[in-house]
């Protein structure tokens, strides 16, 4: 009996001790997904950019508006759960609307360049994307 | 050959339309190619007139232009005073001086001055009644534009409202004004414009803007312990003092606009005419003092005009800066710094982006011997203008509440001896002295 009781008790410690350890494991998992998307954005913005300036051949031009976009599409769920952390600012899940908004706002910018980038190739020009309305806002600075 | 914009009247939307109207209609200073040196450049006649009520004369529509190519408003209005009213304070290393008032009041503006009292004080530095201008009022350059453009700015000054307002004395320090005859003397080569028959009507229409109403070289030129501009080292880089935050006077460096590869030698003249029509180029945007010579002044020329100001001063004899540039270890030693704060944007190669931020590869700002501009920021974070667009270019964050005079400088050095740049070592103690 004592040690049934002892083991039950041991399980349900370890299981007390495992949850919080399970959770911070997550988190760093929802936050690294984060960053991989963001990441990402910025990897192809930083392609598209030099495209439009004309640093870069603009042959994938159409190419690497599609990856924009349909990355763009994946962020919203990898916002969706709300962790405090990386560069990610409280208010995100706060004013959820207008983030959710500003977000939807890339994916319809940035999917409408992609399908007339696709027709058109480069000629289509650069979509009016707009990472910086979000990022003044949302984004935390690195301390 | 030389003709005035020609009449045009006065737009339903207000005067002020009816001269945006002019500025987009005027074919603005340009030399025409069989220019004499006594011939006035002047603008081309609009191609058609808005529908109108009131005509405004051309003359003034043509003044409000040039006063706008002198950007006279900048320092001839004080912090919530009327325009041109002056009261606007110049600390210098002898006091401070205060910008008068330009506004046609009897008293206390130039209601009573005549047109030949304007020349006098643009060509010559001397103001009704003999009394001698100190060259904060830049007339060094000024002596450069055509009496009959000085006329017309005359003419133009004469249609402003009066204000009356009378600015705060000087320091003590300027109450002498006859030293100025000794300065002007030694320093000062009063004359018109000469074109030069050697060069395109364009660079010659970017020569007399550059030169006289734009005054680039009164910032832009190194000065000597007397204040006056060091000609053998024209536009290699000046200073001025000016606000680095809300209330703060520090210095500022004022690039070098030759095409030096501490200067301007990344910039075409395609990103020169679109940084001054528009604030903003692929290699940079405004931020400081600039803004208000971008907004006040630059952004109102012409595309022809600021074109002719590009291709004259990609022109410019290339001076080089001076000093021992930084290297090896006092370089690395902000790699980290630069990793963590600053790479996201400006990128590890130095290159910017589109959608991130300018480039510090190649950068003038940078590559300043004299760090001022850099340092301010750096801790203040580039002050934006209002009215410009900065495109997608992410805004930066100011760093002195987060990072010590060492990190800056260390940082600072970094930057100034990575990817090609070149330029003298920071001392924490420079970063300190703009805090």
């Amino acid at each position: 009996m004592n040690r049934l009781l002892g083991t039950l008790t041991g399980i349900a410690l370890m299981a007390g001790l495992a949850a919080p350890m399970a959770a911070r494991a997550e988190d760093k998992d929802v936050i690294d997904y984060r960053q991989n998307v963001m990441k990402t954005l910025g990897s192809q913005v930083a392609i598209l950019g030099a495209m439009a300036q004309k640093k870069i051949p603009n042959d994938n031009f159409a190419a690497h508006l599609q990856i924009l976009a349909e990355t763009a599409a994946s962020a919203k769920a990898a916002f969706t759960p709300k962790v405090v952390g990386g560069k990610s600012k409280a208010t995100i899940w706060d004013n959820s609307a207008d983030f959710n908004k500003k977000l939807d706002e890339l994916v319809q910018v940035a999917t409408a360049g992609a399908t007339a980038a696709k027709a058109q190739g480069a000629a289509a020009g650069m979509p009016r994307l707009t990472c910086k309305g979000c990022h003044d806002v949302y984004r935390e600075e690195t301390k | 050959m030389l003709s005035g914009p020609g009449s045009l009247r006065r737009a339903h939307f207000g005067p002020l339309s009816a001269f945006l109207a002019l500025w987009l209609l005027s074919g603005g200073v340009s030399y025409a190619a069989d220019s004499t040196p006594e011939a006035a450049p002047a603008a081309a006649a609009p191609a058609a007139a808005p529908p109108a009520e009131a005509p405004i004369d051309p003359q003034v529509a043509r003044g409000k232009y040039l006063t706008d190519a002198g950007d006279c408003v900048s320092c001839h209005t004080r912090k919530g005073g009327a325009a041109f009213a002056g009261g606007l304070g110049f600390p210098t290393p002898f006091g401070t001086l205060y910008s008068s008032n330009i506004t046609p009041d009897n008293e206390t503006g130039i209601g009573k001055w005549t047109a030949a009292d304007l020349r006098k004080a643009m060509h010559e530095g001397i103001a009704p009644g003999g009394k001698h201008l100190f060259p904060a009022f830049p007339y060094t350059a000024f002596t450069k534009v055509t009496d009959q453009d000085v006329e017309a700015i005359f003419a133009y000054l004469k249609t402003l409202k009066a204000e009356t307002y009378r600015p705060p004395a000087n320091s003590p320090a300027f109450a002498m004004r006859w030293p100025m005859a000794i300065w002007n003397a030694l320093f000062f080569k009063p004359g018109r414009y000469v074109p030069d028959a050697s060069k395109p009507a364009e660079w010659n229409t970017g020569a007399y803007l550059v030169e006289g109403l734009g005054h680039c070289s009164a910032c832009h030129s190194p000065r000597n312990m007397f204040m006056a501009e060091v000609q053998e080292r024209a536009y290699a880089g000046g200073a001025i003092m000016d606000e680095v935050a809300e209330g703060k006077v520090r210095r500022w460096s004022a690039v070098n606009l030759t095409s030096a590869k501490g200067g301007l030698a990344a910039w075409t003249v395609e990103h020169l005419a679109s940084y001054l029509k528009t604030g903003v180029s692929d290699v940079a945007g405004t931020f400081g003092p600039m803004n208000d010579v971008i907004v006040n002044s630059t952004s109102k020329l012409t595309d022809d005009d600021v074109k002719a100001m590009a291709v004259y001063l990609k022109g410019l004899p290339v001076q080089e800066n001076q000093g021992q540039p930084v290297s090896g270890a006092d370089v690395q030693a902000g790699a980290e710094i630069y990793k963590k704060r600053c790479d996201e944007c400006h990128g590890s190669s130095g290159s910017g982006g589109m959608f991130t931020a300018p480039p510090l590869a190649g950068s003038a700002i940078v590559q300043a011997t004299d760090p001022a501009s850099l340092l301010n920021v750096i801790l203040y974070a580039p002050k934006r203008a209002e009215g410009i667009s900065y495109g997608e270019w992410e805004t930066m964050k100011p760093y002195a509440d987060v990072l010590s005079d060492a990190e800056i400088a260390s940082v600072a050095n970094y930057i100034r001896g990575s990817w090609d740049n070149k330029a003298p070592a920071v001392k924490p103690a420079d970063v300190a002295a703009q805090r």
